[in-house]
């Protein structure tokens, strides 16, 4: 019981996890498999990093709730979808995030993702994807009185990816911008929406707002620790999001003149 | 007594000593026990500032050695308070010698059977490196200085590469926000903080085999500032990668630090053994420099060789350290020893003043 490495990957899984162990692919042991594919998912937004056997202990030990990536059986494959919701006060898996919800919050917490967003254009309808390269965020809590809102300052910085808009206006700066909008309202949409199930549905900080709190104000953290699940449910969140187009490939385009 | 060589101890080999003398058993424990004292991230701040009081005391032992060149505490104590009262005082300094001997021993075989030989019953594994020990201390003063000069080069690099491997999990937020509670916490950690610079009294005796003057005062305090640079890295970075609470509950927080981390292609992917070789070469040397100052200590008080002392002293290591039934109470011993050691402290601070006053009339 004592020496057990503190290094082990922790996966849950939907299901029989006996079952997970038993896939067979390509002569692989099973577990390698599973290493190897959750070393892969970096690129994806609707899947989180490794959580460590070391990360549990400490996220049990400090009372903070976490996800866990889990894992499920799809014919004879492994998948990584939905993530489970570790509540770090009672201890206890309260509940299975989807893809969806996951990817939303993933815009608080997994800076180092890339990922893809496809949105669209306002105007025309027209579909504009965009990968990002670069995530800067910021979370500045504020207290007034007994009232406590945050400040989320995101910056994304990317590439367009695929573009549907036409005709193609690339070259001018104002279509670029647009595509800038509509990427950043798009994302905005998707943190609300996945905070909004977070915060009425589970009640529970998984996205480390508790640690922003912590930091700031750590005289009034004492007392607010005890019921943050309350109190983080109850907060309110201002989004600031920029998005930075960097690149968008080799076709562009100008603005027809008849159009102006 | 064995006769002292004419060849002294240069200054660097004193830095040596000091610094192995230093860098011992509290390095794996240290974060939680000074973390569960101070309750927030600031624990390394106290370690910090606890150092420099003590390079502070190093120097005012330095200075105390300085007044009886050739002498030790066991021989200048008599000569400043007296026939009696000096005996009492060298006999204080020599049971505390002792049951910091036993403590550090039994340190030595409770991590070895935790983590590295758990079928070995611990009297084998005592038994065997009290042999060892007492292998190198009947060499004396140079053969220590020199093997000890071999293993602290080892030990620093081992020791800063490891923990820089584990800065993947480093997490800066862990260690924010800095003070956040004030100052209180930061002083509450400085006591807890004082065990991991125990050791330093030996220069109350190493002072005895140099020429003292300005350079052994230098070599005391680079002896006593490097362990607390290595201490303050300890600290930062497995705070910054476990957190506050996460420190709290691990008896020693800096091996699981060391466990929670896996590095592929690069010839090892794991690296506790590492720490564990590294420390293990540094209790010995903490080993052996107490069972020198006290073995110097007990043929002093008797006027006799110190060969007899050395073989009759290792009986009652023996048994002293196997007395504790539980980690728990090896933990209470060491809190015991580092009261008697702040102790000592004290009295080598109180022997300064009163030499100081002797000295102007």
């Amino acid at each position: 019981m004592i020496i057990i490495r503190a290094s082990c990957v922790v996966l849950i899984a939907k299901g029989q996890a006996k079952d997970i162990f038993e896939i067979k692919v390509d002569n692989e042991i099973p577990v390698n498999h599973l290493l190897d594919v959750a070393n892969n998912q970096d690129k994806d937004r609707g899947t989180l990093s490794e959580v460590t056997l070391q990360k549990m202990l400490d996220h049990f030990a400090s009372e903070e709730s976490f996800l866990v990536q889990s894992v499920m059986l799809d014919g004879k494959k492994v998948k990584f979808e939905e993530a489970a919701i570790i509540d770090g006060k009672k201890k206890k898996l309260i509940g299975f995030l989807n893809d969806k919800e996951l990817e939303g919050l993933s815009w608080f917490f997994a800076k180092e993702k890339g990922g893809t967003v496809v949105s669209r254009d306002p105007k025309t309808n027209q579909m504009v994807v965009f990968s990002v390269k670069k995530l800067e965020r910021e979370i500045q809590p504020k207290m007034q009185g007994k009232r406590i809102s945050f400040d989320v300052k995101l910056k994304v910085i990317g590439q367009i990816e695929e573009d549907r808009r036409y005709p193609k206006q690339n070259f001018e700066l104002s279509s670029i911008q647009q595509a800038e909008k509509a990427v950043a309202a798009e994302i905005k949409k998707k943190m609300m929406t996945s905070l909004s199930t977070l915060q009425s549905k589970y009640k529970t900080d998984v996205i480390q707002f508790g640690t922003a709190m912590r930091i700031q104000y750590p005289r009034q953290w004492q007392q607010l620790k005890q019921r943050w699940e309350e109190e983080f449910s109850q907060a309110s969140v201002n989004y600031d999001i920029k998005v930075d187009i960097r690149n968008y490939g080799t076709i562009g385009g100008r603005k027809q003149k008849s159009d102006s | 007594m064995l006769p002292r060589s004419k060849d002294q101890l240069t200054p660097t080999q004193v830095a040596v000593i000091v610094c192995s003398y230093l860098l011992g058993s509290g390095t794996l424990s240290l974060p939680r026990v000074v973390t569960s004292e101070v309750g927030t991230p600031d624990g390394w701040l106290s370690v910090l500032i606890a150092g420099f009081l003590f390079m502070w005391l190093g120097y005012i032992m330095a200075k105390l050695g300085a007044y009886f060149p050739g002498k030790t505490i066991y021989e200048f104590g008599e000569e400043i308070v007296g026939k009696w009262l000096g005996l009492l005082i060298s006999i204080f300094i020599i049971v505390y010698f002792l049951s910091e001997l036993a403590f550090e021993t039994r340190m030595l075989v409770e991590i070895t059977k935790t983590y590295l030989l758990e079928n070995t019953p611990r009297e084998v594994t005592l038994a065997l490196f009290l042999f060892i020990v007492v292998y190198i201390v009947v060499g004396g003063i140079h053969p220590i200085a020199r093997l000890f000069g071999i293993f602290l080069p080892i030990t620093i690099i081992v020791l800063v590469f490891i923990l820089l491997l584990g800065l993947k999990l480093f997490d800066i937020n862990q260690l924010r926000p800095f003070m956040g509670q004030g100052i209180i916490p930061v002083i509450k950690g400085i006591l807890p903080s004082t065990r991991v610079y125990l050791g330093i009294e030996g220069i109350l005796i190493i002072s005895a085999f140099t020429q003292n003057g300005k350079p052994f005062k230098k070599a005391v305090l680079a002896g006593i500032a490097l362990p607390m640079l290595l201490y303050v890295m300890v600290m930062i970075i497995v705070m910054g990668s476990l957190s506050v609470e996460g420190v709290s509950i691990r008896i020693f927080p800096t091996i699981d630090f060391i466990r929670s981390y896996e590095i592929e292609g690069l010839l090892f992917e794991r690296f506790e053994t590492l720490l564990l070789t590294i420390w293990i070469l540094q209790i010995f040397t903490v080993i052996v420099s107490v069972f020198y100052v006290l073995v110097t200590g007990l043929a002093c008080i008797f006027h006799k060789r110190e060969h007899a002392f050395i073989y009759g002293i290792l009986p009652v290591i023996y048994i002293l350290s196997l007395i504790p039934r539980n980690m728990n109470e090896v933990s209470l011993w060491g809190d015991w020893n580092n009261q008697y050691f702040l102790m000592l402290c004290g009295i080598s601070f109180i022997l300064l003043l009163i030499q100081k006053i002797r000295e102007k009339r």
